[in-house]
C-alpha cells in the first residue's frame, strides 16, 4: 500500500520528531532534570558521562565514557576493576556460556555474538592525577574461576595509588557489538535494547574489589550520576534511565541525539525502536509526591495501555506508602517487542514489562510483571544489594512486595490456559498471591540454603530459592509479627539502606531491632539451612473412660505398626470420652504453631504448641467428639511444604472429590470420542 | 439427493437406532469409568477428610490441587492428568486443539493413549454394526444382528483404520511438523506476535480441513466396504475417493453441515454448564447428567455423520444398498 504523497515516510518522520521534541521538551521544562529527592550525606561513587552512537548496519554502539570514581574505602587503591558483560558472548568457553551449557559456534551463529572492546583508556587530570594514557595496563582477569577464556572482567592500573576519599576521572573509549539477544539485551530487526553494555566499574569495598566475572545471575554497582548522550537513527523512539534533558538534537546525517541524565542510580539502560507508541502521565502518588510515567508500548498492545499504566501507579503508590516515597521524577515502562528477549527486567527508573498478544482480563499479565519490575526500583534500585551474591535481598523482597500489591489492588489471580493462542480464564480457580510461590519453592526446597552465594547456586534451584523461598519467608514473617510490625521492619530497612549496599545480616538486625524479638532462630533455620517446615495432624483417638475404643490416624504419617485409618468412631457411649489429638512435626524446622480443635458441639479450642517436639498430644475429657483439627489455622506458615496434612475433618465431605472426578471422567470420555473420530 | 435430505435421513437413522447408540455409550462409559476409579480413590484419600474438601466443593482450592499434583508418583499418570481447566467447555476445546494438531498422543499420559487406542478398535468394530443397521432399510435393532454385522465388517474397517492412520500420520507428523517448524522459524525472528499467530492459525485451519477430508473419505470407504461386501480394501478406498471427488461440493457440504450441528450441540452444552454449578450433591448429579447427555450427543453425531453420508451415497448411486444382495453393481 502506498502512502498519500503528503504523508510520505520522511515527512511523517520529521513531523513526528518535531512533535516529540516539543512534547518532551515541555514535559522536561516542568520538572527538574534527572534529580532525585536529595539524600542527606549522599555522595556519588561512580558517575558516568557518556556519548555514544548506535550503528544499525553493524549493530554496534561506540563512543566514550568519562567515569568519575571516588574511593570511598579506607584504603588506597592502585587498580580499577571493570565489568565487560558483553564479552560473555564473545568467545567459546566463557564462564557464562559454560554454566548454561552452550557453545560457540555450536549453539550460536556469529550474528548472535557480542563483545565489548576498550579502544582507549586515559586518566584525566585532576588534583590527584595528571593526564595519562593507561590503555597498556588493560588486562582481563578471572578472580572467580581462573577461566582464561573469560573476558568479562578487566582491570586498569592507575599511575599512582588513589588515596582513600580521593577521586579519579577516566576517559574510556569503547565499542560494543550488540548481540541478537542474550540475557535480556540485544537487538532483533530494528529493535535495540541495551543493558550491561558499557565498561562498568565494580564495587570497591574495604575488603577489596567486589566484582565477579559474569555468571548467569544479576548485577552489582555503585551509585552515581549518569549523564548520557545517545545518538541513534532519527526514526528511533528512545527510552532510557533518567530524564530527557533539553531538546533532541537532529543531525544532518539522519541521526538524532537524545540526552538523558539521572542522579543517584547505579546503572543505565536504554531502548531504541521506531515502532513504539509513547504515552506520558503525571502521577501524584502521595500528597506532594509526583512522578512522570512514560510508557513505550508496542502497537500490537495498544489496548493494554491502561493496564500497564494502572499497574505502575499501583506499584508506585503502595511501595511508596509502605516503604518510603519513590524519590525519582520519572518512571519509564518498556513494553518489549515480541521475541526481543528483553521482558521482565529492571534498571533504575526504567524497566520492562511483557504481555501476550491476547491478554485476558482476570489474568494479571502485564500487571504482575509491571509491578514486579517497578518494585525493583526499591529492592535493587534504591536498596542496592549485591545481586550476584545475595539475590534474595532484592528478588525475594520484591516478589513478596509485588504479590502484596497485587493482592491489595487486584485480588487473586486466576488459572488460565491458551488454546489456539487464545486465553481461556477460569474464574473459579483463584490463585492466592500468598501461596503462589509455594509449588516452585517446594520443588527445590531441600536443594540449597539461601545463604549460598547466588552465583554458586544450581541454576535449576536459583528461582525457587532466591525468589520463591524468600517470598514465603516474608509472608511467614508478616504472619508471625503482624503486618504493621513487618511493614515497619521493611520501611526501616529501606530508610536505613537506601543508596547503600546491605547484606543479609543487616536485614536480620533490623528485624530483631524493630520487632523487639530475637529472630535468630528463624533465620538460622530458614536462611542458613535448607531444612523444611512440615507440621501435620497425626490423628485423633477416643477412649471410653480407660478402654480403647477406636482411633483415627492419617495413614500417610501414622507411626509404623500404629493403628490403621478408621473413618468412623464406633463408640456407643456418648459420655465421658477421653480424646487425644496428636500433631506432628515432620520437617526439621521448628516453629511455634497454633492448633485449632473444633468439637461437634460447636466448641472451639485454640492450643499453642512450641512445635519443638516431633509429636505432641492434646488430651481432653468431654462428651463431645472432635469434628475438625487444623494445625496453623491462620496459615502463618506458608513455608509449610504440605498444607494438606495440616487438617483433619471427621466427617468426610466427598462433594469435591465427586466434582473433580466427574470433570475428569467427562474429559476422558471426550478424549475417547476424539479417538473414535479417527476410526 | 440434497444434502439437507441426506442430513435429515442421517438424523433419522441415528435417532431410530438409539439402542446402537447406547451400546457405543456403554463402552465409552465403561472404559472411562474404569479409568476414573483410581482417580476417585486418589482424590478421596487426599481430600475428603481435610478442610479443603468444602472449599473444593464450593469452588476450587488451588493450593490443595498443587499439592495433590506434586504428591503423585510417576506410576499415577491418570490422577496426574487431573487439571483445573477440566471444566465447562474447555475440555472439549482442548481436545479439539489436540486433535487438530495431532498431539493427542503427545499430550496425554500413556494409560489414556492405550485406552484411546482400545476404544478406537472397539468403535471400529461397533461401526460395522452401526453401518450394518443403517444399510438395512427395515431391520429392527437387536444385539445379535448388531454384533453379527460388527463382526462381519470388522476386517475391512480395520484395514481402512490402518490406511486412515497412515494418512493422519502423514498429515500430523509430516505436514504438521513441517508447519510447526516454519512457525517456529518465523516466531524466532518476528518483532510482532501477530505474524506467528496468524501463521499458526493458518496451519491449524489447513490441518483441520485436511483431517476432516481424510475422515470424510474414510467414512465413504467404510460405507462402500459395507455396501459391497465383497469389495476389497483398496477398491473401497479408491471408490470412496472417486465418489468424494465426483461429488465434492455436496460431500463437503454434508460433512460440514453435520459438523455445524456438532458445534451447535457443543455450544448448547457450554451454555448449560455455565448455568449449572453449585456444591450440593443434587447439583452434582444434574451436572453429571448434563455431561453424559453431551457424550451421548457426541456419539449420536458420529452416527449422524455415518447415516447422512450413507443416505447420500445411496441417493447418488440411485441403487438400494443391502448386504443381503451383495451382487449389486460396483461403483
Amino acid at each position: 500500500m502506498r502512502l498519500p504523497r503528503l504523508a510520505s515516510p520522511p515527512v511523517l518522520l520529521v513531523a513526528w520528531i518535531l512533535l516529540f521534541s516539543l512534547l518532551t521538551h515541555e514535559a522536561g521544562a516542568q520538572l527538574p532534570t534527572g534529580v532525585a529527592i536529595p539524600e542527606p550525606g549522599f555522595r556519588p561513587i561512580a558517575s558516568y558521562e557518556m556519548d555514544v552512537r548506535l550503528d544499525r548496519q553493524t549493530h554496534t554502539v561506540s563512543g566514550h565514557e568519562v567515569l568519575t570514581f571516588r574511593n570511598a574505602t579506607i584504603h588506597p587503591v592502585t587498580e580499577l576493576w571493570f565489568h565487560a558483560y558483553y564479552n560473555a558472548w564473545k568467545t567459546d568457553g566463557s564462564t557464562w556460556l559454560r554454566l548454561i551449557g552452550r557453545t560457540i559456534p555450536g549453539d550460536y551463529p556469529e550474528e548472535r555474538l557480542a563483545w565489548l572492546q576498550v579502544t582507549g583508556a586515559e586518566v584525566l587530570a585532576n588534583m590527584f592525577f595528571a593526564r595519562e594514557d593507561i590503555l597498556e595496563t588493560f588486562a582481563y582477569i578471572q578472580p572467580d574461576d581462573g577461566n582464561q577464556l573469560d573476558q568479562t572482567l578487566f582491570r586498569l592500573e592507575l599511575p599512582r595509588p588513589l588515596p582513600a576519599g580521593g577521586e579519579v576521572r577516566l576517559k574510556i573509549d569503547f565499542t560494543t557489538k550488540v548481540p541478537r539477544t542474550f540475557s535480556r539485551t540485544g537487538y532483533i530487526d530494528d529493535y535495540y535494547f541495551l543493558a550491561q553494555w558499557f565498561p562498568k566499574i565494580g564495587v570497591l569495598t574495604d575488603e577489596g574489589w567486589e566484582a565477579h566475572q559474569y555468571f548467569p545471575v544479576e548485577y552489582f554497582a555503585d551509585y552515581g550520576t549518569y549523564d548520557v548522550r545517545l545518538t541513534v537513527p532519527s526514526d528511533c523512539i528512545v527510552g532510557a534511565t533518567g530524564e530527557l534533558v533539553g531538546r533532541l538534537e537532529i543531525h544532518g546525517d539522519g541521526t538524532t541525539t537524545h540526552h538523558f541524565r539521572q542522579e543517584m542510580v547505579h546503572d543505565f539502560a536504554w531502548v531504541a525502536w521506531p515502532k513504539y507508541l509513547v504515552f506520558n502521565e503525571q502521577y501524584e502518588f502521595l500528597p506532594g509526591h509526583t512522578t512522570e510515567i512514560t510508557l513505550l508500548l508496542c502497537p500490537e498492545h495498544k489496548k493494554l495501555k491502561d493496564r500497564y499504566l494502572q499497574a505502575t501507579k499501583y506499584g508506585i503508590h503502595y511501595y511508596s506508602k509502605w516503604f518510603g516515597p519513590y524519590p525519582y521524577t520519572t518512571a519509564t515502562i518498556v513494553d518489549p517487542a515480541f521475541n526481543s528477549g528483553a521482558g521482565g527486567m529492571e534498571y533504575p527508573t526504567f524497566f520492562t514489562g511483557g504481555a501476550p498478544l491476547f491478554a485476558a482480563p482476570g489474568v494479571l499479565r502485564p500487571e504482575g510483571v509491571t509491578i514486579h519490575e517497578f518494585g525493583h526500583q526499591f529492592w535493587y534500585g534504591l536498596v542496592g544489594n549485591n545481586e550476584t551474591v545475595d539475590a534474595w535481598l532484592d528478588e525475594g523482597f520484591n516478589s513478596y512486595s509485588e504479590s502484596r500489591v497485587q493482592d491489595v489492588a487486584y485480588g487473586p489471580n486466576h488459572e488460565s490456559i491458551r488454546v489456539f493462542n487464545l486465553p481461556i480464564v477460569f474464574d473459579e480457580v483463584e490463585i492466592p498471591f500468598k501461596w503462589q510461590a509455594a509449588p516452585r519453592y517446594r520443588s527445590i526446597a531441600e536443594v540449597v540454603p539461601l545463604d549460598i552465594p547466588s552465583y554458586l547456586k544450581p541454576r535449576f534451584a536459583y528461582g525457587g530459592n532466591a525468589y520463591n523461598k524468600a517470598e514465603l519467608m516474608h509472608w511467614t514473617l508478616e504472619g508471625f509479627l503482624g503486618w504493621e510490625t513487618y511493614r515497619e521492619v521493611l520501611s526501616t530497612f529501606y530508610e536505613e539502606w537506601k543508596f547503600k549496599h546491605p547484606k543479609s545480616e543487616d536485614f536480620f538486625s533490623i528485624v530483631n531491632e524493630v520487632s523487639g524479638m530475637d529472630m535468630t532462630w528463624f533465620f538460622d533455620q530458614l536462611y542458613h539451612s535448607a531444612d523444611v517446615v512440615d507440621y501435620a495432624v497425626e490423628g485423633v483417638s477416643t477412649r471410653l473412660m480407660g478402654e480403647p475404643h477406636g482411633s483415627l490416624q492419617r495413614p500417610d504419617i501414622a507411626p509404623e505398626g500404629g493403628p490403621e485409618w478408621t473413618p468412623e468412631i464406633r463408640g456407643t457411649d456418648p459420655e465421658a470420652r477421653q480424646i487425644q489429638v496428636t500433631v506432628r512435626r515432620l520437617g526439621e524446622v521448628t516453629f511455634p504453631v497454633e492448633v485449632l480443635i473444633l468439637f461437634d458441639d460447636g466448641e472451639q479450642v485454640v492450643e499453642r504448641w512450641d512445635g519443638l517436639d516431633r509429636r505432641y498430644t492434646f488430651t481432653y475429657e468431654r462428651t463431645s467428639q472432635v469434628e475438625k483439627v487444623i494445625v496453623d489455622p491462620r496459615a502463618i506458615l506458608v513455608l509449610d511444604i504440605n498444607r494438606t496434612n495440616n487438617s483433619w475433618v471427621r466427617t468426610a465431605d466427598r462433594r469435591g472429590t465427586g466434582k473433580l472426578t466427574l470433570r475428569w471422567l467427562f474429559w476422558v470420555q471426550s478424549v475417547l470420542e476424539f479417538f473414535a473420530f479417527i476410526s | 439427493m440434497s444434502i439437507i435430505t441426506a442430513l435429515r435421513k442421517g438424523i433419522g437413522l441415528a435417532s431410530r437406532h438409539w439402542r446402537a447408540l447406547l451400546v457405543v455409550y456403554v463402552f465409552n462409559l465403561a472404559l472411562a469409568g474404569a479409568a476414573a476409579v483410581p482417580v476417585f480413590r486418589a482424590i478421596d484419600a487426599e481430600l475428603s477428610h481435610t478442610e479443603s474438601a468444602e472449599q473444593m466443593a464450593e469452588g476450587f482450592d488451588w493450593l490443595w490441587f498443587e499439592e495433590f499434583r506434586a504428591s503423585r508418583n510417576p506410576g499415577e499418570e491418570l490422577s496426574v492428568s487431573l487439571a483445573p481447566w477440566q471444566q465447562g467447555l474447555a475440555p472439549l476445546i482442548v481436545n479439539f486443539e489436540r486433535y487438530v494438531r495431532g498431539s493427542l498422543r503427545r499430550d496425554l499420559p500413556s494409560p489414556l493413549i492405550w485406552l484411546g487406542i482400545l476404544y478406537l478398535l472397539i468403535t471400529t468394530f461397533l461401526t460395522g454394526g452401526i453401518l450394518g443397521l443403517f444399510a438395512e432399510e427395515d431391520v429392527r435393532f437387536s444385539l445379535r444382528f448388531f454384533f453379527d454385522r460388527a463382526g462381519r465388517y470388522f476386517i475391512i474397517l480395520l484395514g481402512i483404520l490402518v490406511v486412515a492412520t497412515l494418512a493422519y500420520w502423514l498429515l500430523w507428523d509430516v505436514i504438521g511438523t513441517a508447519w510447526r517448524g516454519l512457525v517456529a522459524n518465523v516466531r524466532g525472528e518476528a518483532t510482532t506476535e501477530w505474524t506467528p499467530v496468524l501463521l499458526d492459525w493458518l496451519g491449524a485451519l489447513i490441518l483441520v480441513i485436511a483431517a476432516f477430508f481424510i475422515h470424510m473419505v474414510m467414512d465413504y470407504a467404510r460405507i462402500a466396504g459395507v455396501a459391497w461386501e465383497k469389495l476389497g480394501l483398496f477398491p473401497a478406498l479408491l471408490g470412496s475417493a472417486g465418489f468424494c471427488l465426483h461429488n465434492l461440493g455436496k460431500a463437503l457440504g454434508l460433512f460440514y453441515l453435520t459438523t455445524l450441528l456438532a458445534a451447535l450441540i457443543a455450544l448448547a452444552y457450554g451454555l448449560l454448564v455455565r448455568l449449572g454449578g453449585g456444591a450440593s450433591t443434587g447439583q452434582l448429579i444434574v451436572m453429571a447428567l448434563v455431561q453424559q447427555g453431551f457424550i451421548l450427543a457426541s456419539i449420536w453425531i458420529r452416527m449422524v455423520y455415518l447415516g447422512g453420508q450413507l443416505s447420500f451415497y445411496k441417493g447418488v448411486l440411485s441403487v438400494p444398498i443391502s448386504v443381503r444382495n451383495p451382487e449389486k453393481p460396483r461403483p
